[in-house]
């Protein structure tokens, strides 16, 4: 047994379990933060499981979901843009811890991986997914001022 | 334990593929029947990876492991889950597209009241 | 122990499987679905199937909820074209 596997294993229930629990119930507002910081939490979940595997080549999952979902997150922004402007979400603490749990996790994963190209793709990982879930997050509660009105 | 460990999977992907049946025959609005049938193929997933998983196995992936040194899961059913997943997503596509072609022509997403046959 | 995280994973899809049958509205069964879409890409890297996970999150956690999504609004917007028109 594998100190990683319980890390994954305890991210992805407390985690994914919150995040199914706060797209069923509540308030659109609720819904689509919930919707948005499940892919934050996911992406250092596969991380976590991919050293848990020894397996360098899980963290390709990672970073296709740092990048994807960011983009889902932006979709529905988008789409649902009327419903959120009555009632825009605010949920910068969530937001901020979860970016702080992959930053955490991106750190001990760096550690454990020693110096190296892997250690390189961690971090770009790990920077993809905080700077996508903080954009995603300023877009779901009002978006850009700059980029108003398209 | 290992009883439990053995048949869950294959519990599960009933349950799903049950849920979604059920979700299709209760429906009230297409788009949501269309949703509750990718959820029935979320079902046929679970079952395919299940039948091909090994205990104590890796991935069929020889980018950073040396062939042979690792036994791995059965390659077979990943690839029939992949081509699953994509033909999916192609089916979904389609049924939108007659399910937005059935709100012009009837003006109603709601299956009980399109069951008469116009001639 | 690695027993664990498949039945972590398995009991996350059985939970928004049965989430995404229940939520009768389109919109926020789209948002339910692009979620079952990202647990399902964690299922399958635990069953040991990162290409399928790969293609899964491709598809699942942007695009079949795109779809949905576009659907409900050109279903609306022609609904709400004819009623201007009456």
């Amino acid at each position: 047994m594998n100190g990683w596997t319980l890390a994954a294993a305890l991210g992805l229930a407390g985690g994914l379990g919150t995040a199914l629990w706060g797209v069923t119930t509540g308030p659109l507002r609720r819904r689509v933060v919930a919707q948005n910081l499940s892919t934050a939490l996911a992406c250092p979940s596969l991380l976590l499981l991919s050293q848990a595997y020894n397996r360098p080549s899980y963290v390709d999952l990672g970073l296709v979901l740092a990048l994807l979902g960011p983009v889902g997150t932006l979709v529905f922004a988008r789409l649902l843009a009327e419903e959120l402007a009555e009632d825009p979400p605010r949920a910068w603490g969530a937001t901020l811890t979860v970016a702080g749990l992959g930053a955490a996790a991106v750190i001990a994963l760096c550690v454990a991986t020693g110096p190296g190209r892997a250690m390189a793709k961690l971090l770009v990982i790990g920077a993809l997914l905080i700077s996508g879930n903080i954009i995603a997050s300023r877009a779901l509660s009002g978006g850009f001022r700059g980029v108003r009105g398209g | 334990m290992r009883a439990v460990m053995d048949v869950l999977p294959y519990l599960v992907a009933a349950w799903v593929f049950l849920a979604g049946c059920y979700g299709l025959a209760t429906s009230r609005n297409l788009i949501h029947a269309v949703g509750c049938l990718s959820v029935c193929q979320v079902g046929t997933y679970v079952l395919l990876l299940s039948v091909g998983y090994r205990d104590g196995a890796t991935a069929p992936v020889f980018s950073d492991v040396k062939p042979g040194s690792r036994p791995v899961v059965d390659p077979v059913v990943q690839a029939l889950t992949l081509t699953d997943v994509v033909v999916g997503a192609t089916v979904t596509a389609l049924l939108l597209a007659l399910v937005i072609q059935v709100a012009k022509r009837h003006g109603t997403l709601d299956p009980d009241e399109l069951s008469e046959l116009r001639g | 122990m690695a027993d664990a995280v498949i039945v972590v994973a398995l009991l996350l899809v059985a939970g928004c499987a049965t989430a995404a049958v229940a939520t009768r509205d389109p919109m926020r069964q789209a948002l339910v679905l692009s979620l079952l879409g990202v647990v399902l890409a964690v299922l399958f890297t635990v069953l040991q199937a990162p290409d399928a996970g790969l293609s899964q999150l491709a598809v699942g956690s942007a695009l079949t909820p795109l779809l949905l999504m576009l659907t409900v609004r050109k279903v609306k917007r022609r609904a709400q074209g004819k009623e201007r028109e009456r």
